[in-house]
């Protein structure tokens, strides 16, 4: 099981790169994509889904161009795009049996996959309530189950927890890491704590490019013994971020506890910390978008 | 056989959507309000200052012409919103993610927009026959009279109203206002079509084969007709011509087939969008907001690991 992406651009109307030359090969695992908001995440998992075509590029699964070819991934893809809406008047039992006769189920194995799957996503209960009365956690529990109903080999989730409450949030990375396995999954995201808990490989792209790919200790090597912890009065704290990338803060009684990423220490009172993939994250993003002012490309 | 499961899942899932809003119930008491007009002779089919008897033939013949008429404009305007529905909801991404072929899923939409336009026909043809007894001029009831008219006019002609309304959503440009106002020319150019060509086939609406059949009755059973025929909404006083008789459309094979033929140019309308629609592509659809590049690509893998110490520069980040 094999997903190339091979030099992969999209050029929009109105000449808008959205991404540019971006490879990467993937096998089973998590794939944790990573980046900010409009950095061509849902454009690279679009293409990846079939549902718009690489301006330049190929994407090979199994060594098939779904260009050429896209019902060979089709028939093992399971998606659920960005910001997911539902037939408010349907019920999951109900949108699930349509989303199953449209991937190829017959109305045998569709029914025990639904029965199957509400299981799995802890909605049995609900199965027969209208999908308009159900919470955002409940719609995306129900946007996963229709992403699996064709058990896909090829799973692709775009920023599948935003808009959920935590509590929502970790059910759901759980419900994640429970589908990996025997199949390449996707998880595209601009939270780095959901790709903290379920990847097994992580992407970064910015400004429709790969940044860096690799297995989340190595990123988190990137920034071994640079992240330090300094305690400034909060009057202090923009100079410090002027000087500094500073990851996160918490206002304390002593003062403001910054998280500085930094070759060496800040301020000759810091403390060295342990760093956090939203540490190695920023530095990474902050790395490249300073490399890319110096280039002149951005 | 798989093929047709598909469609018919589209269908259902999309008329049951519909039919389990409250802007549904409104649209069909907009139908049962069109059955009142007519019953109530607010809608009426004159022959210059006259009408029929109110006999299953003239009832049907009027109702079904109403119902041709207001929902071939208005139903449109009801209906066109199938794919944007999922267009909007990103449903439509999911089904671009799969084998679905682009002809199955506007058929099944197709058949949604039909199915919801003739419950609406339903209604006005339940009206139709409720008329005929509350009126009470003529209590001799022909279910082929009343009915005919409603499944040889009136369902082809909201067949072509569903699929002017599918095709017009496979269109970018016209999936907005400037569709929705010329929607309003093209049907008024379509019930004129045979006046302006003198082609009697170019009639989507039937009102002409009604027109060519009643027409001529009246000059024989109406004392100084002088060939008026009209659907209005009524303001001025109308007689009962009481000696004149119709006994409705003669449906003959050749009339059937033309009725037929329009379903069939329905059907072709669709096939036709399957041609342009874009399966929910968004590079097709619009253009994407985003970053806009500056200088030629330079595609660059930062060997971050673990040489990567690219800090940013003081208040780059």
């Amino acid at each position: 099981m094999k997903l190339e992406i091979e030099n992969v651009s999209k050029t929009y109307r109105g000449k808008v790169e959205a991404l540019r030359s971006f490879s990467l090969e993937l096998g089973p695992g998590v794939l944790g994509l990573l980046g900010p908001n409009g950095a061509g995440k849902s454009t690279l998992m679009r293409i990846l889904a079939t549902i718009t075509r690489p301006s330049a590029g190929r994407v090979l699964w199994n060594g098939t161009d779904i260009n050429h070819d896209p019902d060979t991934l089709r028939t093992v893809l399971g998606y659920l795009p960005q910001d997911f809406g539902i037939y408010p008047n349907l019920s999951a039992v109900e949108f699930l049996e349509y989303l199953a006769a449209v991937k190829g189920l017959d109305a045998a194995s569709a029914r025990r996959r639904i029965g199957e799957l509400l299981e799995l996503v802890n909605l049995a209960d609900a199965a027969r309530r209208l999908l308009g009365g159900f919470s955002g956690g409940m719609r995306q529990r129900v946007g996963i189950a229709q992403a699996l109903l064709n058990d896909p080999q090829l799973l692709i989730v775009d920023e599948p927890t935003a808009g959920l409450d935590p509590e929502e949030r970790v059910r759901f990375r759980n419900l994640l890491s429970e589908l990996a396995g025997e199949r390449i999954v996707i998880l595209s995201t601009h939270i780095v704590s959901d790709v903290e808990a379920v990847a097994t490989d992580i992407a970064l792209i910015a400004q429709g490019q790969l940044v860096v790919h690799g297995i989340p200790e190595a990123l988190l090597a990137g920034v071994s013994g640079r992240v330090w912890e300094v305690v400034v009065p909060s009057g202090e704290l923009p100079a410090l971020r002027q000087d500094h990338l500073v990851s996160s803060t918490a206002h304390r009684n002593d003062g403001v506890h910054a998280r500085v990423v930094a070759d060496a220490a800040p301020r000759p009172e810091a403390r060295a910390l342990e760093p956090s993939l939203e540490d190695a994250y920023l530095a990474t993003l902050a790395a490249h978008r300073h490399r890319a002012a110096a280039e002149g490309a951005v | 056989m798989r093929g047709l499961r598909i469609v018919y899942a589209i269908a259902r899932a999309d008329f049951l959507e519909r039919v389990r809003r409250y802007s549904y119930l409104v649209t069909l008491l907009f139908a049962v309000y069109l059955g009142y007009a007519a019953g109530t002779g607010k809608i009426s089919l004159r022959l210059g200052d006259y009408r029929g008897v109110y006999t299953s033939a003239w009832i049907g013949a009027m109702v079904s012409l109403v119902a041709t008429t207001f929902l071939s404009l208005v139903g449109f305007y009801i209906v066109k919103n199938a794919v944007d529905r999922d267009r909007q909801t990103r449903v439509g991404e999911i089904l671009a993610g799969t084998p679905l072929t682009k002809v199955s899923y506007l058929l099944g939409k197709f058949l949604s927009n039909f199915a919801v336009l003739v419950s609406m026909v339903a209604v006005l043809a339940l009206a139709a026959v409720a008329m005929q007894f509350f009126a009470a001029e003529d209590r001799t009831f022909h279910a082929e009279g009343l009915l005919l008219p409603f499944l040889f006019l009136t369902v082809p002609a909201i067949a072509m109203t569903a699929a002017m309304a599918l095709l017009f959503e496979a269109f970018r440009f016209l999936r907005g206002g400037f569709g929705n106002v010329l929607w309003f020319f093209l049907w008024a150019f379509g019930i004129g079509l045979p006046g302006l060509t003198g082609l009697p086939q170019l009639d989507p609406s039937g009102l002409w084969i009604v027109y060519q059949s009643m027409v001529p009755a009246a000059r024989a059973g109406i004392p100084g007709y002088v060939d008026s025929f009209s659907l209005t909404v009524a303001d001025k006083s109308i007689r009962v011509a009481t000696g004149f008789h119709w006994n409705g459309v003669e449906w003959t094979a050749g009339v059937i087939v033309s009725r037929l033929a329009w379903t069939a140019v329905a059907f072709a309308l669709v096939l036709c969008g399957a041609w342009f629609f874009d399966r929910f592509d968004p590079a097709r659809s619009r253009p994407k907001s985003g970053w806009r590049e500056r200088a030629p690509p330079r595609p660059r893998i930062s060997p971050l690991f673990p040489q990567a110490r690219g800090i940013p520069a003081p208040g780059v980040y």
